[in-house]
């Protein structure tokens, strides 16, 4: 078996969108088995917990425009459905039995499954999740139950102007690569779905060389490993899915998207292509996340608040897939500010070439109304990692993550703080001018439903 | 309605619907009994509802959780929850 000892590990935090290096040193280990399943060990042992992160190569990216949404409906029914070797009812009662945290997600990239359990259970949650993952039952009613579950969280996504929103500024920004088919998938592919078209899912991509699982907690790494080798190293050899994708491509011109429905405020997007997870851009642009939408005063207020109030509210979502990324701006507002609030953001994005964001940049740097945007937001960054560091299973599910999409094959040994230190005002707007100021967008807009006239 | 579970070093307490002053007694009780067995001067509290989602669902839950968090304070009982 090849075996490998890392002092450090890049970690990869998919949902919050930042990429870092844990803080050595810590008791770990990386090997793969013979079967090709990757895997990474860390103690930490100051609560008897255990947290497995596991990840399997197949996500959206994967499917056709005919297969849409059956990664998704595989995860569901592996998570809530029965094994080959036990019921539905007889693994529910296992997991409420060993006190275990249980859960799923599917996203573009990848299916993840999230597991926590007191340590004295390790064995179980180790049987537990290798029956859970590679001994799927596909039995028609519970097909049906998740096919009705999944359709009604798409109609419930229709419904919804944030979800709506994200769904096609990706579908717009990822047009011609397979980011663009959404994770939920269409309605007719769900409603029609057969247990053989699945089963030809499961049976490709669901193979020890495509996976990674990462084991964060209460035990000791030799005796971890041990374990590990017996019960997920019996499982057979296949050769890993192919995948073939290429890097997500700025788009060719703006696009405007309007929509109209049952709401009360209007809702405006401006998305952006931005760096995937392994662009050298990624942490710039996390910095730049962090100073325009996020803390306590976010940069996007000076452009949309003051006494004109262009918007309500303003967030940010940076997602970073593998082979790209998107950089959505989301506003809140009144739909007769629209056409000002997008002027004025588009603007204020062509300025950041030559913003301030940090003291240095300034002649009279020691005058104390000078906002430092950058040591601010870096100070906020470094809190937010420490706190995600304090959760087991988040670090789990980060290294199940990465084993999977990194594929830079470089090797960075310095520290998340060390790399974030690094960063300059001079990257940051640099990062502004590369993918925001004057970059072609898409335009998304949706706006409350008219009513007619003398009804409401 | 109230569970209390023991696993190993982690004591797991899950609280469901409305949970009477009784309730909290027992729940107070368990917990003595089970820092005074010898062997347990580590173990953590994992509090959750069922289902997972009711933990703000109503402001006589919250209250109930915070109870039972200061209950653990007060007994130097740390608290780790991870199924919510």
């Amino acid at each position: 078996m090849k075996e490998k000892k890392l002092i450090l590990i890049i970690v990869l935090f998919l949902s919050a969108g930042f990429l870092v290096w844990a803080e050595g040193p810590v008791n770990n280990k990386y090997f793969v088995l013979e079967n090709g399943l990757k895997v990474f060990l860390e103690e930490k042992t100051d609560i008897p917990l255990l947290h497995i992160g596991f990840g399997i190569n197949v996500g959206s990216k994967n499917e056709t425009d005919k297969s849409s949404g059956l990664v998704h409906l595989l995860e569901h029914l592996i998570l809530l459905g029965s094994s080959t070797i036990h019921t539905r009812e007889q693994l529910v009662e296992k997991i409420r039995q060993n006190g275990l945290f249980f859960n799923a997600h599917t996203s573009h990239d990848l299916m993840t499954f999230a597991m926590s359990v007191p340590s004295v259970n390790t064995d179980a949650a180790l049987d537990l999740l290798r029956e859970k993952v590679f001994n799927l039952k596909l039995a028609a009613e519970e097909l049906e139950k998740e096919k009705k579950v999944i359709l009604e969280e798409l109609s419930q996504e229709e419904d919804d102007p944030v979800k709506l929103s994200i769904r096609l500024s990706l579908q717009a920004l990822f047009k011609g690569h397979a980011y663009a088919r959404p994770v939920g998938g269409e309605k007719s592919i769900i409603r029609d779905a057969r247990a053989d078209i699945l089963d030809g899912f499961y049976k490709k991509y669901f193979v020890p060389s495509n996976c990674s699982m990462a084991v964060v907690g209460d035990f000791k790494v030799e005796t971890m490993e041990r374990k590990i080798k017996e019960i997920f190293g019996k499982l057979e050899s296949a050769a890993p899915a192919p995948q073939d994708f290429k890097n997500v491509l700025p788009i060719g011109k703006n696009v405007e998207i309007r929509r109209e429905l049952d709401i009360t405020q209007a809702h405006l997007v401006i998305g952006f292509i931005a760096p995937g997870t392994n662009g050298p851009d990624k942490l710039a642009m996390d910095v730049l996340e962090q100073i325009l939408g996020e803390g306590v005063n976010p940069l996007l207020f000076i452009p949309l608040g003051g006494r004109r109030r262009l918007a309500e509210s303003v967030s940010i979502r940076y997602i970073t897939l593998t082979y790209g990324g998107a950089f959505l701006i989301h506003l809140v507002l009144d739909a007769g500010k629209i056409n000002s609030a997008k002027s004025q953001l588009l603007a204020f994005l062509k300025g950041l070439r030559s913003f301030k964001f940090s003291k240095e940049d300034h002649i009279h740097r020691t005058d104390p109304w000078i906002t430092d945007y950058l040591v601010t937001a870096k100070t906020w960054m470094q809190l937010a990692y420490e706190q995600f560091r304090e959760q087991g299973l988040n670090m789990a599910l980060s290294y199940a993550r990465y084993m999977l999409t990194h594929n830079t094959g470089e090797d960075d040994k310095r520290t998340y703080n060390e790399r974030l230190e690094a960063v300059s005002s001079s990257d940051l707007q640099n990062a502004a001018y590369d993918y925001l100021g004057g970059r072609r967008y898409v335009k998304i807009v949706i706006v409350p439903k008219k009513t007619k006239k003398g009804k409401e | 309605m109230y569970l209390v579970e023991k696993i190993g070093q982690l004591v797991l307490i899950t609280l469901e619907g409305l949970i009477t002053d009784e309730e909290k007694k027992a729940i107070e009780k368990k917990l003595k009994e089970i820092i005074n067995e010898e062997g347990n001067e580590e173990i953590v509290v994992s509090l959750s509802t069922s289902p997972p989602e009711a933990n703000n669902s109503t402001p006589e839950m919250q209250k109930s959780m915070d109870e039972i968090i200061e209950l653990c304070k007060q007994y130097d009982i740390r608290i780790y929850s991870y199924r919510c």
